[in-house]
């Protein structure tokens, strides 16, 4: 039975790792003339375990192995500070103010551009308050950038929202700094 | 980029390695007014070999923490008789001790334990519980003082005990720069912790069926929020809602057929009800705001929920027979995240006027009171006789939890060392 096991295991490794190696090589991508870090959809691959409570010693559970990356990898030092690709907000808001209107007319232009191009909008709330009233306003931030970015042109279904809620901070820590820095959307590409 | 792939393979657990995580426990406060209790060290039978579990200790620290009781310590008891034939009846009555616990622990022939507790009341010079276990495997033996507790609870204070009972809640721990996630469960008092789920993506919400049987919990390993139901043996997952937009907040129906969810697929946050075996959706809210994290009330007959319909999050209630919907909570700028009572004549939240803390509403007499004083309080759940709040708080930048005894200060840290543990849900009781 272990054996068994082992060879499972070791087959969802090798899988895995083909199935990356064909995803990285993914010829529609151009991100060569995107100023944009393309982090979203890609990566080192999601996967969960799925375990039995109940027992002692091992437990037969099962794998499912994805293949989508959630990360966040945005450096801003190779766009410029002043243009990275973050609009931040007022605690429980989801007013986009001027700085992150003049943050959405930019990618706007570039995705005006670039017509092959579709982005994700992550929409993200600091810890505080509960988590699923996070997840909504997560979702409602995300949302407001994308009827801006719409408003400069770019159509409906270029622009997918997803939300994170307080789930994944960009600064751990538990202050205003971190907070401010933490309420934001992230404007990424597909 | 859309990846419908799953690739599912069987998975060999390395238990030892992994598991055994359990939380720390800390007593943050004590109450003033609760009841001296003694219990006397246990007699351990000749060639008695000593277990791990120490239950004598198990269940003062379940009968402490709920704050109506404090032990005498072992330096103050003036004998240690072993029979209510034994005892000195006046020098307990000189310490105000009104009840004593008394145990006994043998070896059964299978080389198992047998364990015999008596709960003798000082004052009506009697035995007034009397329980024997037999063929006990060590393993056992915190479940064994779990149940002796819940049965001393109820014999004072006329509510049962739920000591005896799991909670489950999420970890968040860092492994070279990257998080892991893991939902995992532990008995009430944090001990025999053991994961359903480990992820490297966020996990949320988790809510334990009244049934005992399944979780639903929000994952984000497809990259987005989807809710999932698993059973508690892991044989059984299922996706159940994965609808474009938010999918938040399950929880589950008193009979353990429906989940109530939060769903942004016709626009913005709305309440709707999935029945599992049909997978119908029923819609219950409308509104453009956010409308989300719903409970059931415990008759079936309604849910509360959060809007910020009036601008900042309030708690309202749904009649599901009319769809009439009224606003509860009316103290302070933010209310969120309701939980209630099982008795359903309470609700907790998640209340601000600037500080996040964990607010009660009695929802007869409407009075309202704030019963935590920690850090960014969020995600209370009721134990299951509703005399014990659980919570997720946040202490000097670190997620943990905590059980506060609703009626007096006394609350409960739990933590974890490696990480972060949060989102609690406590399980129903064990029958």
């Amino acid at each position: 039975m272990n054996i068994c096991l082992k060879k499972s295991a070791l087959f969802l490794v090798i899988f895995s790792a083909l199935f990356l190696g064909a995803c990285s090589d993914n010829p529609k991508k151009k991100s060569n003339k995107s100023l944009f870090e393309s982090g979203y959809g890609e990566g080192d691959g999601s996967q969960v375990e799925v375990i039995g409570a109940g027992g002692q010693g091992n437990i037969d559970g099962y794998n499912v192995g994805l293949n989508e990356d959630g990360s966040i990898g945005i450096d801003p030092s190779e766009l410029g500070a002043d243009l990275e690709p973050i609009i931040y907000f007022e605690f429980d808001s989801y007013i986009i103010n001027d700085k992150g209107l003049s943050i959405i007319k930019h990618y706007a232009e570039i995705l005006e551009e670039n017509e092959d191009e579709a982005i994700v909008l992550l929409g993200h709330t600091d810890e505080r308050g509960s988590p699923g009233y996070n997840l909504a306003l997560g979702e409602k931030r995300a949302k407001a950038a994308k009827e801006s970015f719409m408003l400069y042109g770019i159509e409906d279904k270029r622009i997918e929202v997803i939300t994170l809620g307080e789930s994944q901070p960009m600064i751990e820590g538990s202050n205003e700094m971190a907070w401010s820095q933490n309420r934001r959307v992230e404007i990424k590409i597909k | 980029m859309k990846k419908n792939v799953f690739v599912i393979a069987l998975f060999l657990m390395f238990w030892q390695q992994l598991s055994l995580a359990d939380l720390t426990i800390e007593i943050s406060s004590s109450s003033d007014n609760a009841l001296p209790l003694a219990i006397i060290p246990f007699d351990y039978a000749v060639g008695t070999k000593q277990p791990k579990t120490d239950v004598a200790k198990v269940i003062a620290a379940d009968l402490f923490s709920s704050g109506k009781f404090k032990v005498l310590p072992n330096v103050r008891l003036p004998s240690l008789p072993s029979s209510l034939g034994d005892v000195d009846f006046t020098e307990w009555r000189d310490l105000d001790v009104d009840n004593m616990l008394l145990g006994e622990i043998s070896m059964s022939k299978k080389g198992l334990y047998n364990i015999k507790l008596t709960f003798i009341d000082l004052l009506r010079k009697k035995e007034v519980i009397s329980k024997r276990w037999e063929n006990i495997y060590e393993n056992n033996l915190r479940q064994v003082a779990h149940k002796m507790s819940d049965q001393i609870y109820q014999e004072i204070t006329g509510v049962r005990g739920s000591f005896n009972t799991k909670i489950a809640y999420v970890t968040v721990k860092k492994v070279s720069g990257k998080k892991k996630y893991s939902l995992d469960i532990a008995d009430s008092d944090g001990f025999n912790s053991q994961p359903l789920l480990r992820s490297n993506k966020p996990i949320m919400s988790p809510s334990w069926s009244p049934d005992g049987k399944n979780m639903a919990y929000v994952s984000f390993e497809r990259g987005r929020s989807e809710i999932i139901v698993q059973s508690l043996n892991g044989k059984m997952r299922k996706v159940v809602a994965s609808y474009e937009g938010i999918n938040g907040s399950p929880s589950w129906s008193p009979d353990s057929k429906k989940i109530s969810v939060t769903l942004s697929k016709s626009g913005s946050a709305d309440v709707y009800i999935l029945t599992l075996a049909t997978k119908k959706l029923r819609r219950l809210t409308y509104n453009f705001a956010i409308e989300t994290e719903s409970v059931w009330a415990p008759d079936g007959n309604s849910l509360f929920f959060n809007s910020d319909r009036r601008g900042k999050p309030q708690i309202f209630q749904v009649q599901l027979g009319t769809g009439a919907i009224k606003r509860i909570t009316f103290e302070g700028a933010y209310n969120s995240n309701p939980a209630i009572s099982p008795d359903g004549n309470f609700l907790a939240m998640v209340n601000s006027s600037g500080h996040f803390n964990i607010g009660l509403l009695d929802l007869e007499t409407s009075e309202f009171n704030i019963i935590t004083n920690t850090y960014l309080d969020e995600s209370p759940s009721f134990s299951p006789n509703g005399e014990m709040i659980l919570y997720a708080m946040n202490d000097k930048g670190k997620a943990k939890l905590a059980i506060v005894a609703i009626g007096n200060s006394m609350t409960k840290i739990l933590s974890t060392e490696s990480g972060e543990v949060r989102a609690p849900s406590w399980g129903p009781f064990i029958d």
